[in-house]
C-alpha cells in the first residue's frame, strides 16, 4: 500500500458518507436527524472508549459527552473526512481528556500513574455466547481478556490509541492518519512498536502465549 | 542484522511491508535464530488475542441517554421569547387567563381596600374654605359644623351617603378641642370634591397641585398654634354668647337631634374667628394671555420662596393658591402689577407675622 505522508490530503478529498444527509439536517437544526447517527456510530465510539479508558462507566460518560460536543460542532463539520472519523477523533480528545484527569486524580489520591486499569467485568455480559461454549470456557475467555485489556491499559497513551484503531476497530492507515492528524509512516512505526510492547506485556502476564 | 533489529521490524515483516530483500534476510535469520522465531510467533499469538477482543454492547437505552442530553442542548439555544411562547396554542390562553386573573385581583383588591383607606385617612379639610366666610344654602349637607359631629356619631366606613357628608369636616383638634372651621360651600367645595374622594391621598403624597390634606391639617395647625390662643380670645371677648350657644349645640349634636339646624348658626362666628386665626388674601389679576400669566406668576412666587399648593382651572379663569412668608406678600404684590391689572378682593389689615395665603385668580383680559 503506498504510503500517504500527508493526512491533510486525505481530509480534502472528497468522501462518499452515508451519513452525510443525516448530518446536512442536524445543520438545518433538525435535532432528531442526530438519533440516527448516535444509533448508528454509538457502540464503535463506546467501544473505542472502553479501550482506551478500561472503564465501563467511564467510557459510557466519555462517549455521551463526545456524542454532545458532535452535536454543539457539527455546524462546523465540512465532510472532509467521514462523519465516523470525525465523530471517532472527537471520542478519543474525550478519552485523552479523561485519562489527563484520572491521572491527576490518581496522583492526588497516591496510586500510581501506570496502575494497570481495572477491566469491568459487567461490560462483557451482553458478548454474544455460543452454544458450545461451556462456563468455563466462558469464564476463562472472560478472564483472558481482561489480562489482555489490562496490558492495552499499560500501553503509552499514543501506542494505546494507534493500537485501539488499527488492531481493534480496524480503522485503515489513512483513517487514523486524519483522526490523528499524523503521516501514516508515523501512524505505522508507532503501531509496531505498540506491537512489540503489547506482546512484551502479555509475556510477563501469560507467562507463555503459546 | 541483530536480533533486537530483526525483532523490531517483525511487526513490518507480519505486515509484509518490508523489501524483499529485507524480507528475505530476516526469514533466513528466523531459520536459523530459535530465539527470534519463537519472539515472531509470540508476536503473531499477541496479534492474535487483540483481534479476539470481542465488541461490548453499550448499556440498555444509551441512545436515549444520549439523545436527552442533545434534547436538553437544543432546547438552551432557543430564545427566550420562544421558550415564553410556544408552543403558542398552550401558553397564549393560559397567559391571557392569567393576566386576567391579576386583573380581577387587583379591582378587587382595590374595592375591598378602598373603604378602609378612607376609615385610616385623615378627613380633609379643603384650605381653600377656609376664611372665606359665609356658608351658603348650595351645599347644606357640607355645612355640617365640626363641633356638631362627634366621633361617635360619624357614620360607619361603608355608609357612603353618610361619608359624603362627612368628607369636608374637620376632625377634632388635639387635646379634644373642637376645630372652630367652617367649609364653604361655594364653587371650591365641588372642585375640591375628586381630592377629597381619594382618601388615600394625604398618605401617598399628592403632587402640587392637590391639596393634601394631611399637610393642609398641619400647616394649619401650625398656623393655628400661633393664633389659636388670640383668636380664642378674641371669640371669648367679641362672642361671649354665640359661644355658649355653641357648647350648647355641641352638647345638642351629640345627642343626635337636628344637626344641622343645631349648626347653623355656628359658621358666621368660625368664619370670622378663622380669618383671625388665619391671613388669606384674594385678588383677581387680569392678563392677556392666561398660560403666560401663570408662568409668570409662578416665577414670582418662586422669587419670594412662595409655596403653591394648588392649582386649578375653572370657568372663567385660572385658580392659583400660594403661602408666602408675610413679609414677602408686598414685594409679590408689587411683581405682580407688572403681569397684569391686580384687583385685591380681600386682604387683612394688617398682616401677621407668619405665612399669607394668596389666592389669585387669573381672568383673561382682551
Amino acid at each position: 500500500m503506498p504510503e500517504n505522508p500527508d493526512p491533510v490530503g486525505a481530509q480534502n478529498r472528497t468522501i462518499g458518507d452515508d451519513d452525510a444527509g443525516f448530518v446536512a439536517r442536524c445543520q438545518r437544526g433538525e435535532t432528531e436527524a442526530f438519533s440516527v447517527l448516535v444509533r448508528r456510530h454509538q457502540k464503535k465510539m463506546f467501544n473505542i472508549a472502553y479501550r482506551m479508558i478500561g472503564d465501563y462507566d467511564e467510557a459510557c460518560d466519555v462517549v455521551q459527552e463526545a456524542f454532545l460536543s458532535a452535536y454543539r460542532a457539527i455546524g462546523k463539520f465540512r465532510g472532509d473526512a467521514r462523519f465516523s472519523t470525525w465523530l471517532c477523533s472527537i471520542v478519543l480528545n474525550h478519552s485523552r481528556s479523561h485519562m489527563t484527569l484520572r491521572a491527576a486524580r490518581s496522583r492526588r489520591e497516591g496510586a500510581a500513574f501506570d496502575d494497570p486499569v481495572k477491566s469491568e467485568d459487567g461490560g462483557f455480559l451482553n458478548e454474544p455466547r455460543s452454544q458450545e461454549e461451556s462456563i468455563d470456557e466462558r469464564l476463562e475467555k472472560r478472564e483472558r481478556e481482561a489480562k489482555v485489556q489490562e496490558c492495552i491499559g499499560t500501553l503509552d497513551g499514543e501506542q494505546r490509541e494507534v493500537l485501539v484503531l488499527r488492531d481493534i476497530q480496524g480503522f485503515s492507515y489513512e483513517e487514523i492518519g486524519v483522526m490523528l492528524k499524523l503521516p501514516q509512516g508515523t501512524v505505522r512505526s508507532r503501531l509496531f512498536r505498540a506491537r512489540n510492547a503489547l506482546k512484551d506485556r502479555l509475556l510477563r502476564v501469560f507467562g507463555d502465549l503459546k | 542484522m541483530t536480533c533486537s533489529e530483526i525483532e523490531n521490524r517483525l511487526p513490518a515483516y507480519l505486515e509484509d511491508l518490508l523489501s524483499p530483500e529485507e524480507r528475505k534476510s530476516i526469514a533466513g535469520h528466523l531459520a536459523s535464530c530459535p530465539r527470534c522465531s519463537r519472539a515472531f510467533a509470540d508476536l503473531k499469538k499477541a496479534e492474535e488475542l487483540v483481534h479476539g477482543l470481542g465488541e461490548l454492547e453499550p448499556p440498555p437505552f444509551f441512545e436515549e441517554r444520549i439523545m436527552s442530553r442533545v434534547r436538553e442542548e437544543a432546547g438552551q439555544k432557543q430564545g427566550i421569547l420562544r421558550k415564553f411562547f410556544y408552543p403558542l396554542h398552550i401558553k397564549i390562553p393560559i397567559q391571557t387567563l392569567a393576566t386576567l386573573l391579576v386583573a380581577v385581583l387587583v379591582f378587587y383588591v382595590y374595592q375591598k381596600g378602598e373603604p378602609e383607606m378612607k376609615q385610616l385617612a385623615p378627613l380633609p379639610i379643603p384650605l381653600t374654605e377656609l376664611g372665606k366666610g359665609q356658608v351658603t344654602a348650595e351645599s347644606p349637607k357640607a355645612l355640617i359644623a365640626p363641633s356638631a359631629v362627634t366621633p361617635a356619631k360619624r357614620a360607619p366606613a361603608g355608609d357612603l351617603p353618610e361619608k359624603n357628608q362627612q368628607r369636608f369636616v374637620a376632625p377634632p383638634f388635639e387635646n379634644g378641642e373642637k376645630a372652630h372651621r367652617i367649609v364653604d360651600s361655594r364653587a371650591p367645595i365641588k372642585e375640591e370634591r375628586p381630592s377629597a374622594m381619594k382618601p388615600a391621598a394625604p398618605v401617598m403624597a399628592a403632587g402640587e397641585k392637590e391639596v393634601p390634606p394631611v399637610r393642609v391639617e398641619t400647616l394649619s395647625k401650625a398656623q393655628d398654634r400661633a393664633g389659636k390662643q388670640e383668636a380664642d380670645k378674641a371669640l371669648e371677648t367679641l362672642l361671649p354668647e354665640q359661644k355658649r350657644k355653641e357648647k350648647m349645640a355641641d352638647t345638642d349634636a351629640a345627642a343626635g337631634e337636628s344637626r344641622k339646624m343645631t349648626s347653623a348658626p355656628a359658621p358666621s362666628r368660625l368664619t370670622a374667628a378663622a380669618d383671625i386665626k388665619r391671613s388669606a388674601i384674594d385678588l383677581t389679576i387680569q392678563v392677556r394671555d392666561t398660560y403666560a400669566a401663570i408662568r409668570e406668576i409662578e416665577e414670582r412666587l418662586g422669587q419670594v420662596n412662595a409655596r403653591i399648593i394648588e392649582r386649578q382651572h375653572r370657568e372663567g379663569g385660572e385658580f392659583l393658591k400660594a403661602e408666602i412668608a408675610a413679609q414677602s406678600v408686598a414685594a409679590f404684590l408689587d411683581r405682580l402689577e407688572a403681569i397684569g391689572r391686580v384687583n385685591l378682593e380681600k386682604s387683612p389689615l394688617a398682616v401677621p407675622d407668619g405665612n399669607v395665603t394668596v389666592s389669585i385668580k387669573i381672568v383673561s383680559h382682551p
